[in-house]
């Protein structure tokens, strides 16, 4: 790991940066009020980015967690690892936004459409993934444990739209797709590739965080865990 | 009644764990009927593991008694709203019980250290997954069972529809049992593993959930617009791609 | 009706970009300030996987 990673996260998170405050301003003042929403709609921006940037860095994770799996290369539970982690923070961003967004629409802080509660699902599953990473503590099966985690997670999140859609159906669908017209999409195009391009820069720095941090941990390995005091078998870690 | 681990390994079979890929030499009928005893092997063991702890079984079926119990006490006397809800505390209980379940599963392998012998014994990887996921799912149908004909007493509900009820109880159940094997295994050896196995599970099988308790209800409150069968193919599917996933996954969990 | 519900309108708007500004931006400088100088040897990052402890 060179500093040349660095400078490649540095100069992505700058430029991630940048491009999304133009796409975000753009957004804010150039493009004009949503027909039916007015001034609120321009929640759609930063929303819709974020969301699929989310999908787009958990499918990254789920190719780099099939490869961290059959590959078994330390790197790659690194790149797994961050790209969860980017991918989690987008993803409860956007329920925070979501939420946000349905107050002034729909007059209520949640509801049950199927996007939102997939992203809920998919953000509770995600987090068990970083949870299960900081309580394992051998190596070989974290990382087993990290990618298998993963690709599970990631095989559900359509199921998981599919069944929320279709059990909401009978109740009115109170769905935020349209059809985008053209002078929304230019603020979108950019708010989209500037929070990727944020997202980029961000993984590669919790990368090298990440492949710092295994790399000391196998010059010094962590002691043992001692069974907590929640743990009630008696059985002690065997690891 | 004996349970013997399978056919006994041949001079020149490697020593270590069976891989899924079979040998070049190993025709696919052999390959199956090999897959078929160990698993066979595996239910065998893990049911009757259960009957001979059977206590704990029955402890897990009062269980699940209490859960509707306390469901009940906290919605209140109301029938109406008791009624159109029964197929949802059903599945709820079968949830917190198989987290209980699921738990043990793997517990009386890790602490003798059978999960070794199991692999080294030649009986490979996706037969132990899928015989255990199978007989954690007679358990979970067992739980159903009971937990069934209680929820109908304390409810009042009824099932309009018999049949759709004990498909979608054992389709859920599997829905449940396999991933929850699978996670059961991940977490064998890691602290905490009580907390983090209902965590792992829990959003995982939202979609099985979803889908058990439609099919439920439709089946108690009746289905005037004929969508039993689509939830029931939803669970199916559902199922069919867990058990295949977690099947293919399974080796790299033992392995390590 | 939903003109009377966007009355606090730019409100929300200004706390969603508000809020994702400072998430990414918190996580962002955190990281580039943490991931800084570290080194692992460039041979060990492309280790395999060690097989046990």
């Amino acid at each position: 790991m060179t500093s040349r990673s660095y400078t490649l996260g540095l100069v992505f998170t700058l430029l991630g940066l940048m491009v999304m405050a133009v796409g975000h301003y753009q957004g804010l003042f150039v493009a004009p009020p949503e027909a039916m929403m007015g001034d609120v709609g321009r929640i759609f921006y930063v929303h819709v980015s974020t969301a699929i940037n989310a999908m787009v860095f958990y499918l990254f994770a789920f190719v780099a967690a099939v490869v961290s799996l059959w590959g078994g290369r330390r790197a790659w539970d690194a790149t797994t690892t961050a790209l969860v982690e980017v991918g989690f923070v987008l993803n409860a961003l956007l329920l925070v936004q979501g939420s946000l967004w349905a107050r002034p629409t729909w007059g209520v802080y949640w509801t049950w459409d199927p996007r939102l509660t997939t992203s809920a699902v998919m953000a509770a599953a995600y987090f068990v993934v970083l949870l299960l990473r900081r309580l394992i503590d051998q190596p070989a099966r974290r990382s087993m444990a990290t990618a298998v985690a993963t690709i599970i997670a990631f095989v559900d999140v359509p199921i998981v739209y599919f069944s929320v859609k279709w059990w909401n159906s009978l109740h009115q669908p109170m769905s935020s797709g349209k059809t985008i017209d053209s002078p929304m999409l230019v603020p979108l195009a950019i708010s989209f590739a500037g929070t990727f391009l944020l997202g980029v820069g961000i993984t590669v720095l919790r990368w090298r965080t990440e492949t710092a941090h295994l790399a000391s941990e196998a010059q010094a390995p962590d002691l043992p865990e001692v069974p907590t005091p929640l743990d009630f078998d008696i059985q002690h870690d065997r690891a | 009644m004996s349970v013997h681990p399978g056919p006994p390994a041949d001079a020149s079979a490697p020593p270590a764990m069976l891989p899924l890929v079979r040998p070049a030499d190993q025709g696919l009928g052999e390959l199956l009927r090999e897959l078929g005893t160990g698993l066979a092997t595996v239910v065998q063991k893990d049911l009757l593991v259960e009957w001979r702890a059977r206590a704990q079984l029955v402890a897990l079926l009062g269980f699940s008694v209490v859960v509707l119990l306390l469901f009940s006490f906290a919605v209140g006397p109301d029938s109406n709203v008791l009624a159109r809800h029964a197929g949802g505390y059903l599945w709820l209980a079968l949830l917190l019980a198989s987290t209980l379940l699921l738990a043990r599963s793997l517990q009386v392998e890790v602490e003798s250290g059978a999960l070794e012998s199991l692999l080294l014994a030649p009986v490979r990887a996706p037969a132990i997954f899928y015989g255990k996921a199978m007989a954690n799912t007679v358990l979970l149908v067992i739980v159903a069972a009971v937990a069934l004909p209680v929820d109908l007493a304390l409810t009042g509900a009824q099932i309009q529809q018999l049949p759709p009820v004990l498909l979608a109880i054992v389709l859920g159940a599997a829905g449940i049992a396999a991933p929850g094997t699978f996670y059961a295994a991940l977490t064998a050896r890691v602290a905490g593993r009580q907390l983090l196995l209902p965590l792992l599970l829990f959003p995982l099988i939202v979609p099985a959930l979803l889908a058990s308790v439609k099919a439920t209800s439709l089946s108690m409150a009746g289905d005037p617009m004929g969508q039993l069968p689509s939830w029931l193919a939803l669970l199916a599917c559902f199922d069919v791609i867990y058990w295949s996933l977690c099947g293919l996954l399974f080796e790299k969990v033992v392995e390590t | 009706m939903i003109q009377g519900a966007i009355q606090g309108g730019w409100g929300f708007v200004w706390a969603v970009y508000a809020s994702t500004w400072l998430v990414l931006l918190g996580y962002a400088g955190f990281l580039v300030f943490t991931s800084r100088g570290l080194s692992a040897a460039p041979e060990q990052s492309d280790a395999p996987d060690p097989g046990g402890v």
